[in-house]
């Protein structure tokens, strides 16, 4: 609570500081953009106003008459610029404005594309020659900056990227009457020609996004992906605008967009973490504007975390990975959190059968940007359903476990009475602040808290238990009464301060300070009062788990190309973790108790090289990081290059080694909620984690489709898991390294997508081969496959525009997941006589679930661009698949049976969202 | 282009003929025995060997007693038991071997099915300083047999509700247990249940379950018989208090209790305890 005021006493400050610039900065009149006192027409053409306007005052404007002749205006210019006159004027017609690089106002059909001198290829003579160019690409719809996006010189080989703030620079630019490819995922591809008139000193290349609602002239060359999935060996890029054309329940989600893609796995519904080519969510490395994000669940694992309203671009990276990346050993998801509209005020909003969620977003004066994002969870149908198929199972527990002095409901002397206090919720707030005080500098204060509220607990009481009319005998003045809590409580809050800088054209710095904090605390307890002869005694017994981590980091990233075909990254980073685990039962046991702190000190350099007239890519690099714990320093050599053996064909792989020192280990209990904690690397009983990989593949690449395959394989060492399974004896303290066991884990596999990219009809199929053993020589003296091996998944996604419908349909198949279980149940005869049943599971993960398969379908039908109405069914056909399974003895004097019960996933469930926005 | 799909296509085979390797087997039910033993000072070895209930989805198993083995017991002050296979799943040694007392360790060893079967235990020492509160208490007997509920004035009368207090000493801290065992070869019920009725039977005479600390008392209400009890304090070892952990009994959180025995399964157990009298007496 304390935490969430001071947040929200942040943004109250951040508003209070912003509004005060805003008063700084109102818009001044300038020649072409004069004062005008006071001027009224009543009911004239506009053709005539115009006409006017330019023969009083120095204003050139360029209009089509007869386009502009429907339109009579009646207005009054009163004491206000011309400009924001005429946006007021244009406010209720189907009319724009814009300013060309000369400043001269161009009015056109709101829906038309504004046609620049870029737009137009240039055929004079160019004035410069072999030159740097530095420039910015933006969101022509909002200003927005686009990271990562592909900046070409058309009939070339010479490319470059934008980085994080949408910067790029192109070294040896041949002439400035060349043509610019301008490309990012979800967005137009653009050409942009230059000329001499361009100023290209202060160069903004201003893309459209694929709304599919602007009247394109050349639809033939205008092309748009939903994700991008061949850049770089192992990467996928994706765009939050698109996803929401995918089929989700609930919530439009990146990372459940992400599952869709070959070598994420899909068949994990009570984890919206990525599960990236046979590794576990923990082992993918989550950054939101810079800081880490320990933990992305809602509601037990069916969303992720992140709002896609407050997301600008995702990166993820399946293998691989760069030397600026560390600390994980699977894979990284790179997030960039919107700055905000720079042109004018939005502001949006979603409502679904699950949630609601809203945004802000505006300019403050020139040089700041704010956006806030909120999302929380309603009472809604489809809330209660989701938190009933992960809860139910629980509750039947406590119901068991609470008949403890034979309190069934059918007791006829007594009466039982139970009473479900379940309340609970989530909720998720972004904010970010951006200044950019000059044109090379921008700090940007980036805000994230997402928590998650569960609480289901009961209580019951059993009264007058003893035969009635025994009144002040033996059995008289008795009651029970418990209470059970199941409250669950997790989240993360976390922030980052950045500044950035354009020091030249060859020289960029970003520098970052965050603090992430992830906490998890559970009370699954029951306190029970026994009154006896009317005398209170209090009883508590059950779990209570806390879990809290902090991560303080400072870091510095270079960007720096001395030479033509090389940039050279490098940087430094100090990261100080704590992290505390307590595992408590029956009040006063704690089981586990840790609290550890440790430091990591980094230093990375890079090059991207391309080689062989830019035929070959080829980045190697190195991370270095000290670990104040273990006092080692680890070196992790990496290396990535692509080989375009011809403009379509490319060839790519990747190896390196890879480090992880914080690690999450899951306590197998994931029936009561997400039962996962995070610890710290030592060096005994939890080692730190070491990972070799080896990618290698080929694609296949036409103007609408993709082929791509990549064979990849992991070897782990010191993988860590945790079982309670050969503890000598509970109820105590225990060491680590009864509970802890390491060792190995080996993963092979193959990851085939075949993509139609653009059209009306678009999709993927993709296909992913794959094995992950373990040998961990406490659960079995050979190896065995890891909890999250699966062997063959296919996912086809399809998505479809007609008029204005958006239809999207997804087909998943998932082999079964490995389980370990029961072979038989035996019998003990105790000290005192009574019996007690025992079960025998199999060897570690020996059986397999049946296979996972679902569809789900959705279908948008778009009102207008900024409203939107949108169907969607998760598991339309109504497939049962197995999320576990639980065993129980049942002894019927002497008959023993095993009965088997499938906890299963959600079923057919469908909803519906509501979306809307200003502009 | 056509080249370039035949090479993936091998790659392709190439992978899936890696992929295939080995993993572990499922051990079969019934292939591990169960064994339960409890090993006590100044008495002779009593084990008890059976299979488990084997699960199979279509019809129910049954514990059989494994007769004929050759079970061997060794001390660690060199005494070798010779275990003798009397019927019903039974191993008993000579009435005149007898295991001896405290922080001595015994192994036990037997081939099963083609795997060697073995476990070891200490036996802990024997509780000191147990003490009884009241040796005697006085109950009266409630007979529901002949239908409906006596008044409440004939409930009431006469019975001494005063906990009995049990006390040891346990400077350690470690686990003891505790059992009440009616020692009459005919007991009188002190409630005597309604005649064909389903009377609910109480089972909460106190905590039943291993005990931490000193001491732990009686209810004199939750004795089900009237006569002679023994009041037994058992020092126990870890793992047979690890029996009394609930296990878990989903996919997800499987756990049979620890314990000391390799390709088997129950209890093999050193105990050591302590025996005093209680007498219920009728009103």
């Amino acid at each position: 609570m304390r935490k969430r005021l001071s947040y929200f006493s942040l943004i109250v400050l951040w508003i209070c500081l912003a509004g005060e610039v805003y008063a700084q900065n109102s818009k001044k009149s300038t020649v072409n953009n004069p004062l005008i006192k006071d001027e009224f027409f009543n009911n004239i053409p506009l053709a005539n106003v115009l006409a006017e306007m330019e023969k009083k005052y120095p204003i050139k404007m360029v209009y089509d008459k007869d386009e502009l002749k429907p339109y009579n205006i009646t207005y009054w210019f009163a004491n206000e610029t011309f400009q924001d006159g005429l946006k007021a004027v244009f406010k209720k017609m189907p009319l724009k404005f814009y300013l060309d690089e000369n400043e001269i106002i161009h009015i056109i059909g709101k829906n038309k594309r504004i046609e620049t001198i870029a737009d137009v290829k240039f055929e004079g003579q160019p004035t410069r020659t072999d030159f740097t160019l530095t420039g910015k690409v933006v969101d022509a719809t909002n200003g927005e900056t686009l990271p990562f996006a592909t900046v070409n010189i058309r009939n070339t080989k010479t490319g470059s990227q934008t980085n994080v703030d949408g910067y790029f620079t192109l070294l040896k630019v041949p002439a400035d009457t060349v043509t610019l490819e301008v490309s990012y995922v979800g967005f137009i591809t653009r050409y942009y020609h230059l000329n001499p008139r361009v100023n290209l000193a202060d160069l903004r290349i201003e893309i459209e996004p694929a709304t599919g609602v602007l009247e394109e002239v050349t639809v033939s060359e205008k092309k748009t992906e939903v994700l991008k999935a061949n850049e770089v060996v192992g990467m996928i890029k994706m765009t939050p605008r698109n996803i929401a054309r995918l089929p989700n329940v609930g919530e439009r989600d990146p990372f459940r967009a992400f599952q869709l893609m070959p070598g994420v796995s899909a068949s994990n519904e009570s984890s919206s973490g990525l599960y990236v080519r046979g590794g576990t969510p923990d082992q993918t490395l989550v950054l939101y504007d810079g800081f880490t994000v320990y933990h992305v669940d809602h509601l037990f694992g069916f969303f992720s975390a992140f709002n896609y309203n407050a997301i600008k671009d995702i990166q993820l990276y399946k293998g691989g990975f760069d030397a600026k990346f560390g600390g994980r050993i699977s894979a990284v998801a790179e997030i960039t959190g919107k700055e905000g509209n720079k042109k004018e005020f939005n502001a949006g909003a979603d409502i679904s059968l699950l949630s609601a969620n809203g945004y802000i977003e505006t300019p403050i004066g020139d040089k700041w940007t704010f956006l806030v994002a909120a999302r929380r969870s309603w009472k809604g149908p489809l809330y209660k359903k989701l938190f009933e198929r992960f809860t139910t199972e629980n509750t039947n527990q406590n119901t068991q476990t609470g008949s403890l002095p034979g309190g069934t409901g059918r007791n006829p002397f007594g009466s039982f009475g139970q009473e479900q206090v379940a309340s609970s919720y989530f909720y998720d707030l972004n904010s970010k602040l951006t200044f950019r005080p000059t044109k090379t500098d921008i700090f940007s204060l980036s805000l994230y808290n997402g928590t998650d509220n569960m609480d289901n607990s009961s209580s019951s009481s059993l009264t007058g238990f003893g035969p009635p009319g025994g009144g002040g005998g033996g059995f008289g003045g008795r009651g029970f009464n418990t209470a059970s809590n199941d409250i669950s409580n997790w989240g993360n809050l976390g922030g980052s301060l950045k500044w950035s800088r354009q020091w030249s054209d060859k020289f960029y710095s970003n520098a970052l300070i965050s603090y992430s904090n992830y906490y998890s605390t559970r009370d699954n307890s029951r306190l029970m009062t026994i009154t006896r002869d009317s005398v209170n005694r209090d009883v508590r017994v059950g779990q209570i788990e806390d879990n809290n981590l902090s991560d303080i980091t400072a870091k510095i990233d270079f960007e720096w190309k001395p030479i033509s075909n090389n940039q050279l990254d490098f940087g430094l980073q100090a990261t100080r973790n704590n992290i505390k685990y307590t595992y408590s039962q029956n009040d006063t046991i704690k089981v586990l108790d840790r609290d550890d702190t440790g430091s990591t000190y980094i230093a990375y350099v890079q090059d991207h090289i391309k080689l062989f007239d830019t035929k070959l890519h080829i980045t190697p690099g190195i991370r270095m990081t000290y670990f104040d714990v273990t006092q080692k320093n680890y070196f992790e050599p990496r290396i990535s290059a692509n080989f375009n053996l011809t403009p379509k064909f490319k060839l790519k792989g990747a190896a390196g080694i890879y480090y992880q020192f914080v690690k999450q280990i899951n306590r197998e209990d994931i029936s009561q909620g997400n039962r996962n904690f995070w610890v710290l690397s030592n060096s005994t009983t939890l080692p730190v984690t070491r990972s070799k990989h080896l990618i290698i593949g080929g694609s296949y690449e036409t103007s609408g489709y993709l082929f791509d395959v990549e064979f990849y394989q992991k070897k782990s060492t010191d993988i860590t898991e945790y079982t309670l399974r050969f503890v000598p004896q509970l109820n105590r303290m225990l060491s680590a390294s009864e509970t802890f066991f390491n060792g190995d884990e080996t993963i092979n596999g193959v990851d085939i997508l075949v993509q139609k990219k653009f059209g009306d009809f678009n999709g993927w199929i993709g296909y992913t081969l794959s094995e992950a053993k373990r040998s961990i020589a406490a659960f079995s003296d050979k190896p065995y496959y890891s909890d999250q091996d699966v062997r063959h998944q296919f996912k086809v996604v399809g998505s479809y525009k007609y008029k204005n419908w958006d239809l999207a349909a997804t087909w998943i198949y998932s082999s079964g997941r490995p389980y370990t279980s029961i072979l038989g149940a035996y019998q003990v005869t105790l000290l005192d006589g009574t019996i007690r049943n025992f079960t025998n599971p199999s060897d570690k993960n020996a059986n397999r679930f049946p296979a996972y398969h679902r569809m789900d379908i959705s279908a948008t039908y778009n009102f207008s661009p900024k409203f939107n109405v949108s169907f969607a069914v998760f598991n339309l056909y109504n497939r049962t698949n197995t999320w576990y399974k639980r065993f129980q003895v049942i002894t019927d004097e002497d008959l023993t049976v095993l009965q088997t019960t499938n906890v299963n996933y959600l079923g057919f469930t469908p909803n519906v969202t509501v979306t809307w926005k200003l502009k | 282009m056509g080249k370039k799909y035949i090479i993936l296509t091998l790659l392709l085979i190439q992978s899936l003929l890696i992929s295939c390797t080995e993993t572990n087997d499922v051990i079969e039910s019934g292939e591990k025995p169960i064994i339960e033993a409890y090993l006590a000072p100044g008495h002779p070895v009593s084990l008890k060997v059976y299979t488990e209930i084997p699960y199979a989805e279509t019809s129910e198993g049954v514990s059989e007693p494994i007769d004929g083995l050759s079970i061997k017991i060794t001390g660690s002050n060199g005494k070798v038991f010779i275990l003798q296979s009397i019927g019903g799943g039974v191993y008993a040694s000579d009435d005149s071997e007898l295991i001896e007392g405290a922080s001595l360790k015994y192994k036990m060893e037997f081939e099963y099915k083609g795997r060697t079967i073995s476990a070891e235990t200490e036996i802990p020492e024997k509780p000191t300083g147990f003490a009884i509160s009241a040796t005697e208490v006085y109950r009266t007997q409630v007979n529901l047999s002949s239908g409906g509920f006596p008044g409440g004035g004939g409930f009431g009368g006469g019975n001494d509700n005063t906990p009995i207090e049990l006390s040891w000493s346990n400077p350690e801290n470690v686990y003891h247990f505790i059992a009440v065992e009616n020692t009459e070869a005919q007991p009188v019920q002190i409630i005597i249940p309604p005649t064909g009725s389903e009377f609910p039977t109480f089972r909460f005479r106190f905590t039943n379950e291993p005990l931490l600390g000193t001491h732990n008392n009686i209810q004199p209400q939750s004795l089900e018989y009237f006569g002679n009890y023994d009041v037994i304090l058992y020092r126990i070892n870890p793992d047979y208090s690890a029996l009394y952990q609930s296990s878990g009994t989903t996919t997800q959180n499987l756990s049979t209790p620890p314990s000391s025995i390799a390709n088997g399964l129950g209890i093999f157990t050193g105990i050591n305890s302590d025996t005093l009298k209680l007498l219920v007496k009728k009103n």
